[in-house]
């Protein structure tokens, strides 16, 4: 038997195959025009959820780059005033240097406490410095309020311990603040073991140097000195808070006395009955350290028994703004480690960024090449459909009869 | 001689009869369903004369239409699927465009959303930034609910579609049912009637496009035609209507059942194939379950953000409130319901939410909680319950029978929206700080301070850690905690320098380092905390949390699982659709084949026709001649 075809049939399969190549050509007609190869998520389910992640991912990486920058211009702010404080802070120890002198008298030694005092004002104001928005960089949580108030020789801190993080990456934070108290408060006094003083001697005994090691034993600590007859030998004894003696010795001026992990070496000539203090030390406020060189700048009177205990008060200043100016540079090294952080991250968010974006082009983009030979070989299939109907439809056994 | 002419005209009068019906052929050949007939000829009886049978002509015994069974039931099916396959793909490629557009898509809010959020961590005590939170908060409730209110506007569609089908299969079911009245009444005279049979066809057909059908042929040529699973719609020359009637439990939604029951049921889920049978599953495999998905989305989004929102501090120094409205799971007692029962719904657990809906019936003494897309269900005497999530309460019993339904995320993506208005009401600080003594001389740190609760809060006075060589006992260091109960906290600097995380009441904290005897930590409420920004990093870390669809799924990840559910079904639909366009093809050309007019075939007829008829009519004019020549011998 021969398979049948009925003449409807041919017509309408000739029109079909025709509106079949028509829509084939009008989606890449459409994929070139857009030059996207995915016009609707059903074209490529994958594809698409790719895209949306992709996307997701781009508007995030743009985000933590803003925040990045944000972080960077907070802690260039930061490290500037903490600059600031810095040279501030070496100019006071130049001061106190030279006040601490054998040359400077009282008058001299009152004009330097003099600038100094106007230095701590500088100081109070740097801790004070606002950013753009009008917030105190160093006042912890509380930043709309002023952290540092002077009244007379004390400065007051009213803000606390709170420190800003900003997001710089997925699941990566940097710190743009540090607190008032972590800058300004928080300082170790002393040699950051212990602290000396001296007051009530008669003799000229000066502190030189004072060192700790870290099996340095904390307790309150006193160098008393012995010399029963003026022909002796001065001998002396150090006593811990529970007046047990720890260490006993003979003098000799610049000869280091060395207990309980602690180092220190005396000049001068000590008389019976004097006596060293050593405190191991808590914290001392930057401004505290500075208004105690004022104050023992004003109560020079240029007697020798004053000056020994100036100049031990002064050695004793000297150390707390060593420790002062080393903690500030190591928050601006704290800093600039967060900005190298800063840098490198911003350097990888926007390698990912050019990542995603090949990927997302890579996913979503025609290949124009494929696209536009698909397009061509399309017109000709069309072409030859049309022919071929046209041809077909015109053959019928009735043009004979 | 009389016999001679009889055979001539027999033949003449069959063979105009055989002309007509290809001419009626022709005539046809545009006609859809038509079947070509052709005309069977068979020798007349002959005469015995004696000498043997002679024959006496010619005449039609039947008019036959080409017909298979075969091939009009596998058209039929075929229609079925692919009218059903190609209103799919149509369906779920407009509502995919829809969800992945970047312009109508949830994807980028969303994110502008969680960028807002960034933007008031990196400058909390801001009000134009957190205005801006706020309105981007209100622009991802527009597109919420711009995404919720275009896919109910699908189910609205599913509904009219439903309604409309329904209309034409009733009309059409009733022209079956006189076609099979007029074919019974026709048969009685022994011949097909085919015209009418191919008309009963094409009806039947058309029907198909609308509904899957199967189709029962009686002895007396009625066919009878079943929809579902085996309902009847056309017995004889009887038709049953449809009916689209309102669901009883949900009247957003039109379901379709047997007409003239007074109490109709949903026949909608037995029903496949055709228009009718994908809208439904149109309705049931891609709107409900990307709506519902979406609500998952809603209240994610709501209840985590609000439950942070809560642990945080405002700039008024209050507690945070609810950032987005709270929003219920919706509860509907069946219309059919005899009792006053009340139940209640709640989210207890977003990670859990699966975006189902569920039943809950009485029968008396017991409550049957089902899931209604997996069917699960559990029983209890209650009065509470858990299911994915969900907590379900009856306040008050209802009467025995009474059944409610229990849509938790359904409509929730429609209902998200912003509770706040005031920026400073954002909770962008943490309700408590630490701070280290100033005196501290070790290296020991308090961090990572966390709230878990705010029951305890805000704290009656300062809490204050204080580390103690011998806190627990001679020996045994740790800190002494005043201000709190829970302490001492055990703490040896010599093992545990890495860090020891610590809870006390409501609040948990990391201590490391090494701390020296004396060295103390407070932890206090957080006044004027307007520079504090950690808990609105904890706001901006919710975006990549996954907080949904058992903790695996981040908001994003939910809506691509959307979007790829649809993706995919979109995918499938229109691969579907080709096969079965293709499949449909190939059936109408072996149908059309088989009982298709070629006029070619009938051009050829024709003239084979017309020869035999010039071939008949010489033959009646050779008997006239042999007749002639009969008379002219005998005129004497």
């Amino acid at each position: 038997m021969v398979e049948r075809i009925s003449t409807l049939q041919i017509f309408q399969s000739g029109v079909s195959t025709i509106l079949a190549r028509q829509t084939e050509l009008a989606r890449t007609q459409q994929e070139l025009a857009t030059g996207r190869s995915i016009l609707s998520p059903s074209d490529d389910p994958t594809g698409a959820i790719q895209i949306l992640d992709i996307e997701e991912d781009l508007r995030q990486v743009d985000q933590f780059q803003r925040n990045s920058s944000l972080a960077e211009s907070q802690l260039s702010l930061e490290d500037t005033t903490l600059s600031n404080v810095v040279s501030v802070l070496q100019r006071v120890r130049e001061l106190t240097v030279q006040a601490n002198n054998a040359t400077s008298g009282p008058e001299q030694r009152s004009a330097i406490a003099q600038e100094i005092d106007s230095r701590l004002d500088e100081l109070l104001d740097l801790a004070n410095t606002r950013d753009a928005n009008d917030e105190f960089i160093f006042a912890g949580f509380q930043a709309t309020s002023q952290p540092f108030t002077r009244s007379g020789a004390t400065v007051n801190y009213a803000g606390d311990d709170g420190q800003r993080f900003v997001q710089i990456a997925a699941g990566s934070q940097v710190a743009v603040r540090d607190s008032g108290s972590r800058v300004f408060l928080a300082v170790p006094a002393g040699n950051g073991s212990f602290d000396f003083s001296v007051s009530g001697n008669t003799g000229s005994v000066v502190v030189d140097s004072a060192t700790a090691t870290t099996s340095f034993i904390r307790d309150d600590y006193t160098i008393n000195f012995i010399q029963a007859l003026p022909t002796d030998p001065i001998t002396y004894e150090v006593v811990d808070s529970s007046a047990t003696v720890v260490s006993t010795g003979t003098f000799q001026s610049g000869e280091a006395i060395t207990f309980a992990g602690a180092t220190v070496v005396l000049e001068g000539e000590p008389a019976d009955g004097d006596s060293v203090e050593i405190q191991s030390t808590a914290n001392q406020s930057i401004f505290e350290t500075v208004s105690e060189i004022v104050e023992t700048l004003r109560s020079s009177t240029g007697e020798e028994a004053n000056n020994a205990e100036v100049n031990n008060a002064l050695g004793s200043g000297l150390l707390n703004l060593d420790q002062a100016i080393g903690n500030v540079v190591e928050v601006q090294a704290e800093i600039g480690a967060r900005l190298n952080r800063i840098d490198s991250q911003q350097e990888i968010n926007s390698e990912f960024n050019l990542q995603l974006q090949t990927t997302l082009s890579n996913v979503q983009d025609l290949d124009y090449t494929e696209a536009i030979s698909r397009l061509n070989l399309q017109l000709v299939a069309l072409q030859a459909a049309q022919q071929t109907f046209v041809q077909t439809q015109s053959l019928s056994l009735f043009n004979f009869i | 001689m009389a016999d001679v002419l009889g055979i001539g005209t027999s033949a003449l009068l069959s063979l105009q009869r055989a002309i007509a019906t290809t001419g009626q052929n022709i005539a046809n050949v545009n006609t859809e369903g038509y079947s070509r007939q052709s005309v069977e000829f068979t020798a007349r009886t002959p005469r015995n004369v004696g000498v043997g049978f002679i024959g006496s002509g010619v005449q039609i015994r039947n008019i036959e239409r080409s017909f298979d069974q075969f091939l009009t039931d596998d058209l039929r099916d075929r229609t079925s699927s692919a009218a059903g396959a190609s209103t799919l793909a149509d369906l779920t490629g407009r509502i995919n465009t829809l969800l992945a557009d970047s312009d109508t898509g949830l994807g980028p809010v969303l994110d502008n959303f969680f960028a807002a959020v960034q933007d008031v961590a990196n400058n909390p005590g801001s009000i134009p930034e957190r205005q801006v939170l706020i309105g981007q908060g209100q622009v991802l409730a527009e597109r919420f609910s711009f995404l919720d209110e275009r896919l109910s506007a699908f189910d609205r569609e599913v509904n009219q579609r439903l309604t409309d089908s329904v209309s034409q299969i009733n009309a059409l079911a009733q022209n079956i049912a006189s076609l099979n009245e007029q074919i019974v009444d026709a048969k009685q005279t022994g011949f097909e009637p085919n015209d009418l049979l191919d008309t009963r066809d094409q009806v039947v057909l058309e029907l198909a496009e609308l509904v899957g059908v199967t189709s029962v042929e009686q002895d007396d040529g009625a066919l009878n035609i079943f929809i579902g699973n085996g309902q009847s719609l056309v017995i004889g020359n009887s038709a049953s209507q449809l009916s689209a009637f309102t669901d009883p439990d949900d009247v957003t939604r039109v379901n379709v059942g047997i007409a003239g029951v007074s109490n109709p049921t949903d026949v909608g889920r037995f029903l496949s194939g055709g228009e009718l049978g994908a809208a439904l599953q149109f309705r049931n495999s891609v709107v409900d379950p990307a709506r519902a998905q979406l609500g998952v989305v809603a209240v994610g989004v709501t209840e985590t953000f609000n439950a942070q929102q809560a642990l945080g501090l405002d700039l008024n120094g209050d507690l945070g409130g609810d950032f987005f409205r709270s929003i219920e799971p919706a509860v509907a007692g069946s219309a059919q319901n005899t009792g006053a029962g009340i139940i209640t719904a709640s989210i207890d657990d977003v990670s859990q939410l699966t975006g189902a809906s569920y039943t809950i019936s009485f029968d008396g003494t017991d409550y049957t909680i089902t899931n209604n897309g997996t069917n699960a269900s559990q029983t209890g005497a209650g009065p509470n319950f858990t299911v994915d999530g969900v907590g379900i309460s009856v306040a008050t019993a209802p009467a025995a029978g009474d059944s409610f339904l229990i849509e938790p995320v359904t409509t929730a993506a429609g209902l998200f929206s912003v509770e706040l208005s005031d920026p400073r009401l954002i909770a962008a600080a943490s309700p408590i700080r630490s701070s280290a003594s100033i005196a501290n001389a070790g290296s020991g740190e308090l961090g990572n301070l966390a709230v878990n609760s705010t029951a305890g809060l805000p704290l009656p006075g300062d809490v204050t850690l204080t580390f103690n060589p011998d806190a627990l006992g001679a020996g045994i260091p740790g800190f002494d905690v005043v201000g709190i109960a829970g302490g001492p906290i055990a703490f040896d600097p010599s093992t545990d320098s890495g860090g020891v995380s610590a809870t006390l009441g409501d609040f948990s904290f990391e201590l490391t380092g090494a701390p020296v005897s004396g060295d103390s930590f407070t932890i206090q409420n957080n006044l004027d905390g307007s520079g504090d920004n950690r808990n609105a990093l904890a706001l901006a870390g919710i975006q990549r949390e996954p907080n949904l669809l058992g903790g695996t799924a981040s908001f994003q990840d939910a809506y691509a699982t959307i979007v790829g559910d649809v993706a995919v079904r979109g995918q499938q639909a229109s691969s579907l659709a080709s096969t079965e366009g293709a499949f449909l093809d190939q059936a109408l050309a072996a149908r059309n084949g088989a009982q298709g007019v070629n006029l070619d075939e009938e051009a050829a007829n024709l003239l084979r026709y017309q020869q035999a008829y010039s071939a008949a009519a010489q033959f009646i004019a050779v008997a006239d001649e042999v007749f002639q020549v009969l008379l002219n011998a005998t005129r004497r």
